[in-house]
């Protein structure tokens, strides 16, 4: 993998402050002037308030569920049905226990070693959500137990055990 | 003057793949890559920008984003796509492909992937039927959570001979 460069960033600095050094004065007026059309075009516009798209990263809004956010349309990677097997399991815990009998809930990790996961280290072991948005331990607890959430968990339950059907080795 | 991708107004500290990013975000990246799993490969490119600051390890197994790095698939938008820019969603790494109805047309180099979609890899072996009516004998290469590891597969025994082919 290619190692992390340190960009040469203080040489083009010193090239900016040239280039603006010699910039020939303007008279004070004409910059105020300037300055205040383009606050006003920024604000205008709200360029000035935009976040800059930065990155694949979608936080759901303050009233979307956070379940439904993450499993509503996550492509779930699972290798096993061992694997399948603990993703239903904790799909079916989701649907039937208490936040707090949730919280306590441990699962087994990729190699089949018990009680290492909690639900939400499982969920971001297994699931990919779309577009990519990191889940809030916190938030899911309160967010699991609402009718949409337990809709999208339901759809999530009911993949897994068809996935389980598919792969079943034939039969001699 | 570089500046950082993610915030603009800070200087840029260090160059990855291709973007520059600040010093907040390269001790971010720093200690997000410990955090991908042992299993996941490459895994320095495993990771992505959450917010103010933070970045996180890229969730699922890894299978997809390994696959397109050994055949460079770039498919998907900025979200499906790891640092080094490729693919990590299974889905989107067979769009555009196609399916190989017949198993003995498998060839190296095909996408394996399984029944469910749920999970990857790359035929790196065909030794072909021994006789008609039989089936050849298909080798897979993938990133393996199960196994701690990229390993590789007979897709009869390991796969139950289950699953599809995209050329």
């Amino acid at each position: 993998m290619p190692p992390m460069t340190p960009a040469p960033a203080i040489e083009t600095a010193r090239g900016v402050e040239k280039r603006d050094s010699r910039q020939p004065p303007q008279p004070v007026a004409l910059m105020k002037a300037r300055l205040t059309s383009l606050l006003l075009i920024l604000t205008l516009t709200g360029v000035g308030c935009q976040k800059q798209k930065v990155s694949p990263a979608s936080a759901p809004t303050s009233h979307q569920n956070s379940v439904v956010a993450y499993l509503g349309n996550a492509e779930r990677q699972s290798e096993t049905d061992d694997q399948r097997r603990e993703i239903q399991k904790a799909l079916e815990d989701m649907l039937r226990m208490t936040p707090s009998e949730l919280k306590a809930q441990r699962y087994a990790d990729y190699e089949g070693k018990p009680g290492a996961w909690s639900v939400t280290e499982l969920l971001k072991h297994y699931f990919v959500p779309d577009p990519m948005m990191a889940l809030d331990d916190e938030q899911f607890y309160k967010d699991v137990g609402a009718a949409e959430a337990r809709a999208a968990i339901q759809r999530q339950l009911d993949a897994v055990k068809q996935a389980l059907q598919e792969d079943m080795p034939p039969k001699n | 003057m570089p500046h950082c991708t993610h915030h603009p107004g800070r200087i840029s500290v260090a160059a990855l793949y291709g973007q520059n990013y600040c010093a907040p975000c390269r001790d971010g990246i720093v200690a997000a890559r410990l955090r991908v799993d042992r299993h996941v490969q490459p895994r320095d490119c495993f990771v992505w920008y959450q917010a103010a600051n933070d970045w996180e390890p890229i969730t699922g197994t890894g299978c997809a984003h390994w696959v397109a790095h050994q055949l460079n698939i770039r498919n998907g938008a900025s979200g499906d796509r790891c640092m080094a820019g490729m693919t990590y969603r299974v889905r989107v790494l067979i769009q555009g492909r196609t399916a190989i109805g017949d198993i003995n047309r498998v060839q190296v180099n095909d996408i394996y992937v399984s029944p469910a979609v749920d999970h990857t890899g790359l035929v790196i072996g065909v030794t072909p039927a021994p006789r008609p009516g039989a089936s050849p004998t298909i080798t897979i290469q993938h990133d393996s959570s199960h196994q701690h590891g990229v390993a590789t597969n007979d897709f009869a025994m390991y796969f139950h001979g289950h699953g599809s082919f995209y050329r």
